[in-house]
């Protein structure tokens, strides 16, 4: 176990003193503007590599495809290395520098080396001499605006082809349309079995003038050899060439006064839902405007006439692509409301559009409709249009043409003083003011009646030697001696423990002084003087003058005593 | 008790003067706004300006005002008047949005693409900030009052969230005066700040118009500011409005 930790150590230790080197390999230094080689950035000496960055002065294309890492021990020399390797392709014919790549270990920058790219342009090899080849095309070479126009891009490949990336060109100037998802036909030409892969995008001109389509591309890998450890795969680019197509103004000879834009083919149907209605109830009149081409922006269709009322729901539209080509259909309800009795006619409805197939503006119309209006049976002119629930016509967007600052305030309303502009912050001192006061009195109320309560019960037991003193001095002349002399020393006793003195007996006494500190003595002479009192005063006995001085000093005794005492 | 001090607090309130709108008032706003409508800015700034003296606390007295220094071309000063009607109408979406426009046209990028005094920015203005401190110290006191004679658990915890909201009221309304008496905004077209007072020092950096700054300190004629990201330096009360 030892002798693995040495090695594990003697190991790292080696890997952390290597030196750190960055190399950049290309597979060649020279290539044309339709192929792609193999870049690698080897690093030597470190585990913890961040992914190389290479820079290519913006005239490649690079693609990481993966990295590996080894291991070398030779003579107890440990050399860690990892390759990360990229695919190149070129953007443009030239003489360019790659590099250097750049990778960043444990927060220190290291560069490699930089390496010079002959590009040259593509090799003119004819298509039916290669193994593989793309070609895009359009249907036509020029169109009026807002034509349909379509763009083909093919791959042909007698080779197998794996990991195609598509790179679909940007359509500036067009409206695009996917027309569908990627269609492969196998083709025998000549006896050789061609793989056909197609993809068809739907094109719609939004600009005049000579435009030009980028040329697509596509990245793949195409098999070398297999074996039985694998297969060896070299990267391969396709690119294809840029077409040209004109783009035409619409004429504008016989343009009709109702040409709204609308290029395709089209018709314009009308229906109507009743023929025969009472006045005042409504019918469906249903226009529905169909054929090749985009039809969202055509507005509603105006009919101008004074015999009934129209009220126009919102229109529906649904565009499909069949056959290479769009289909569209706008249908628009109106309600119609007769406003008088009889015999009343829809006129007949047209279209304009301009059909880039004739290279002419074409029109179509409705037939004229006639409905027969009876009478209302109450005679009102009542609008029954229940069933049309949004009668909103098709919301358009906003064009915002200027901003500028939002509109002044107007009213002179907005100088005056609100009620909450009365409010000051000195009328939140004086109530924080006034508060605290109300609390501090409640909180002195409060604690102040407590303490008198206290002090109440304090005073009575310090002064209850006092008022017995002041009260025993007059109490040989009372007539009723006993019952004076045992009031006074139950109030005595009662003014010292907070109870009702006049309610204390001889039996309580023992209860009494349960938890205070008197002796035993002196509670039993307590208990004797108790008892001599209830005697003389319940027993019948009458008290002479000698005995009465005998119990004067034996109650200022006791309660001397129980003065010390408690 | 208190039922008794709430009416002498409202009464307070109430009996305090309030500034009637008289016919000439009306009259000299309807003609600021024929004048702003008309395009003639200067004469509705100096209408406008003569309202502003008398209605102190009309925050749309100060958007009409901002728009016309706005339209005749004083974008300093429409910023620093639009910053004072948020102050007024916080949640005001015409002033926001005119707030906007006019810092928009300001030359100064500050304190990485967001506006100094938009961190005074709060959305009471000081009368609705009053409103809730008095409420709250009203909630407190009432808590406080009611603890004397009953304690429980919610008593004890209402007492702390009660405390709570009024040091938190107490403490936007004392940013909200802070911000108020210390807001500025640079005037002249280019003005440079200054290390200490007086032009012959070292010149720190250049302010365009339209640039907010918080005004730390005055001293003559000179004002201390920061634009934040400790920049501070003097710059001459002249060129900046405050």
């Amino acid at each position: 176990m030892k002798f693995y930790f040495f090695i594990y150590i003697l190991m790292m230790a080696n890997l952390s003193l290597a030196q750190i080197q960055v190399h950049l390999e290309v597979d060649s230094d020279a290539m044309s503007v339709n192929e792609v080689i193999g870049v690698s950035v080897k690093i030597v000496g470190a585990r913890n590599a961040s992914t190389p960055k290479i820079n290519t002065n913006g005239n490649f294309n690079l693609q990481h495809e993966g990295s590996s890492s080894q291991i070398n021990i030779i003579n107890s020399n440990t050399t860690i290395s990892t390759s990360h390797q990229f695919q190149l392709s070129p953007i443009k014919p030239g003489n360019f520098t790659l590099g250097p790549a750049t990778v960043e270990i444990d927060g220190n920058e290291y560069t490699s080396n930089v390496v010079s790219i002959r590009v040259s342009t593509a090799t003119s090899v004819p298509n039916k001499d290669r193994h593989y080849y793309i070609e895009t095309f359009l249907d036509k070479k020029e169109a009026y605006l807002g034509e349909q126009v379509i763009h083909t891009f093919k791959l042909l490949n007698k080779v197998q082809l794996y990991n195609s990336t598509l790179e679909i060109p940007k359509f500036d100037g067009f409206i695009s349309e996917s027309l569908g998802p990627e269609k492969s036909v196998i083709k025998i030409i000549n006896g050789v079995r061609w793989k056909e892969t197609e993809i068809k995008t739907l094109l719609i001109p939004t600009k005049t003038g000579d435009l030009e389509i980028p040329p697509a591309s596509i990245n793949a890998k195409l098999i070398i050899s297999q074996s039985f450890f694998g297969a060896e795969t070299k990267p391969v680019r396709l690119v294809s060439e840029a077409i040209k197509i004109r783009i035409k103004e619409l004429p504008l000879t016989n343009k009709p006064s109702n040409f709204s834009g609308l290029i395709g083919e089209f018709n314009i149907s009308a229906s109507l839902e009743k023929n025969n209605i009472k006045r005042g109830e409504s019918t469906t009149l249903t226009l529905e405007i169909s054929g090749i081409g985009d039809s969202q922006d055509f507005p509603e269709p105006e009919i101008k006439t004074n015999e009934f009322k129209i009220y126009n729901d919102k229109p529906t539209f649904n565009k499909t692509v069949q056959g290479n080509q769009i289909r569209s259909v706008k249908t628009f309800k109106k309600a119609i409301v007769p406003q008088k009795a009889g015999n009343i006619t829809i006129p007949s409805i047209e279209i304009a559009f301009f059909n880039p197939s004739s290279g002419k503006y074409e029109s179509k119309s409705t037939q004229a409709i006639s409905i027969n209006v009876l009478p209302s049976e109450n005679g009102d002119e009542e609008l029954k249009l229940a069933t049309f629930n949004n009668l909103t016509s098709e919301k358009r967007n906003i064009n915002l043409l200027a901003t500028d600052l939002m509109p002044i305030f107007y009213h002179p309303g907005v100088l005056e003083n609100r009620f909450t502009q009365n409010i000051k912050i000195n009328h939140l001192y004086v109530f924080n003011i006034f508060a605290f006061i109300l609390y501090i009195c409640l909180y002195y109320q409060k604690h102040f009646k407590n303490k008198i309560k206290l002090d109440f019960k304090k005073t009575k037991r310090n002064k209850a030697f006092s008022v017995f003193n002041k009260q025993y001095k007059n109490l040989k002349k009372q007539p009723h001696f006993c019952s004076q002399a045992s009031a006074l020393l139950r109030e005595y006793l009662g003014d010292k423990f907070q109870l009702d003195g006049k309610s204390i007996t001889t039996f309580d006494l023992d209860k009494i002084f349960l938890n205070s500190k008197i002796s035993k003595q002196t509670l039993l002479e307590l208990k004797n003087i108790f008892t001599k009192l209830d005697n003389f005063q319940f027993g019948g006995i009458t008290i002479n003058d000698s005995q009465k001085d005998e119990l004067m000093v034996a109650l200022f005794k006791i309660v001397k005593k129980l003065e010390q005492e408690l | 008790m208190i039922s008794k001090i709430l009416f002498l607090y409202f009464l307070l309130i109430f009996s305090s003067s309030t500034l009637a709108l008289n016919e000439s008032d009306t009259k000299i706003f309807i003609d600021s706004n024929t004048s702003y409508d008309q395009g003639d800015y200067k004469n509705a700034l100096l209408k406008y300006q003569e309202l502003a003296k008398r209605f102190p606390k009309s925050g749309e007295l100060y958007y009409n005002l901002a728009n016309a220094y706005y339209k005749n071309g004083e974008l300093g000063k429409s910023i620093f008047y639009y910053i004072k009607a948020r102050k007024i109408l916080p949640r005001s979406g015409d002033v926001k949005y005119n707030l906007e426009y006019a810092r928009n046209q300001k030359i100064d990028k500050q304190e990485s693409d967001k506006n100094l005094l938009d961190l005074f920015h709060i959305p009471f203005n000081e009368n609705e900030l009053l409103i809730l401190v008095t409420v709250c110290a009203l909630a407190f006191w009432t808590i406080m009052i009611i603890s004397l004679y009953k304690r429980n658990f919610i008593i004890m915890y209402t007492r702390y969230i009660t405390v709570s909201l009024l040091i938190l009221t107490s403490t936007l309304l004392i940013l909200h005066n802070f911000s108020e008496k210390n807001i500025g905004v640079v005037t002249a077209q280019e003005t440079s700040v200054f290390s200490t007072i007086g032009v012959n020092s070292i010149k720190l950096f250049t302010l365009h118009e339209g640039s907010e700054i918080v005004v730390l300190d005055k001293k003559d004629n000179w004002n201390l500011i920061t634009i934040g990201d400790n920049r501070k330096g003097w710059i001459p009360s002249d060129k900046i409005i405050n």
